[in-house]
């Protein structure tokens, strides 16, 4: 049986900071400060990492080693990218959000 | 060849050699930025988020294996105590009972800590956590076994609590050190 797997709502943060960091590189530096430019938050480096561990083990996103750098100790960089099933994944969280949200007059829709 | 740094290490224990690897490095790349202070809190901050994720990944195995290990600790404690100082020795002396138990906690606990990393790193990195986690809490459980061994010459229920508060903080504060370091060791092993 098929299981489906739904996302948080910081895991949505994550997917969505990856999809726009794909031609730069998405790394936890550029993702959590990709958050915080966009969001009124400033994720801890830990948040992050745990959150690309449970994506990662979900198979919404897949990771490959990039070059080290001296700046870094010598520590190469993690890449994320967002698999097909992370995108099904977070279609499904944005519709379903959609959906509840339609027509509510408290949130300013202009269909109630 | 890699350099081993103490942060790197600490993460080893709580997840695998590349990922630890591209956490310091990023980790030190906000350093240039945010100062040393920041990068040392958020070292810890890390190795604990990723610890409790791994706890919650197995959190009844996680609870097994720590009772099971305790229990085997405290009997351990117990039969090597007597086998050395006797039982008369815990009865007069309260100071041999407790060297007895922090010494043989200690050596039992560090003994098989290196043994239970290598075979940890063997098996993968959160088999390694589960582990060290299970040896952790057998070691602040087994001093609990000193108040709990009374006689008639017991000085009360405060000395009792005294006792129990004081070997708690001295095993949290030591055996949590070697455990996670004999952990890395085992992991460093293999860079």
């Amino acid at each position: 049986m098929k299981v489906t797997h739904n996302l948080g709502e910081f895991e949505q943060v994550v997917l969505l900071a990856i999809l726009r960091l794909q031609d730069e590189g998405a790394y936890g530096v550029s993702i959590r400060a990709k958050i915080a430019a966009h969001t009124e938050r400033d994720p801890t480096p830990g948040a992050i990492y745990t959150t690309l561990e449970r994506l990662e083990s979900k198979r919404f996103v897949k990771s490959s080693m990039g070059e080290a750098t001296a700046e870094r100790g010598g520590r190469a960089k993690r890449y994320y990218h967002v698999t097909a099933q992370g995108v099904a994944a977070l279609k499904r969280a944005q519709r379903a959000f959609q959906r509840l949200a339609s027509g509510l007059a408290v949130l300013g829709d202009s269909n109630a | 060849m890699r350099r081993k740094s103490l942060p790197f290490a600490l993460l080893l224990c709580v997840t695998s050699a590349e990922q630890a690897a591209a956490i310091e490095g990023d980790l030190l790349e906000e350093r240039a930025v945010h100062g040393k202070v920041w990068f040392a809190i958020h070292v810890a901050r890390t190795v604990f988020a990723l610890l409790g994720y791994a706890v919650m990944q197995a959190p009844f195995r996680t609870t097994t294996l720590s009772a099971g290990a305790a229990a085997v600790s405290i009997l351990m404690c117990l039969l090597i105590g007597r086998a050395f100082f006797g039982p008369e020795a815990r009865s007069s002396a309260p100071l041999f009972g407790f060297a007895t138990i922090v010494a043989c906690a200690v050596l039992i606990g560090v003994g098989l800590a290196r043994v239970a990393g290598a075979l940890g790193v063997r098996a993968a990195a959160g088999t390694s956590l589960l582990l060290c986690i299970m040896f952790v809490v057998a070691q602040l459980l087994g001093g609990l076994e000193q108040p709990m061994s009374t006689d008639v010459d017991s000085p009360g229920l405060l000395a009792a609590l005294g006792s129990l508060a004081f070997n708690l903080g001295l095993a949290f504060c030591l055996y949590p050190a070697p455990l996670l370091i004999a952990s890395a060791c085992a992991h460093t092993r293999r860079l």
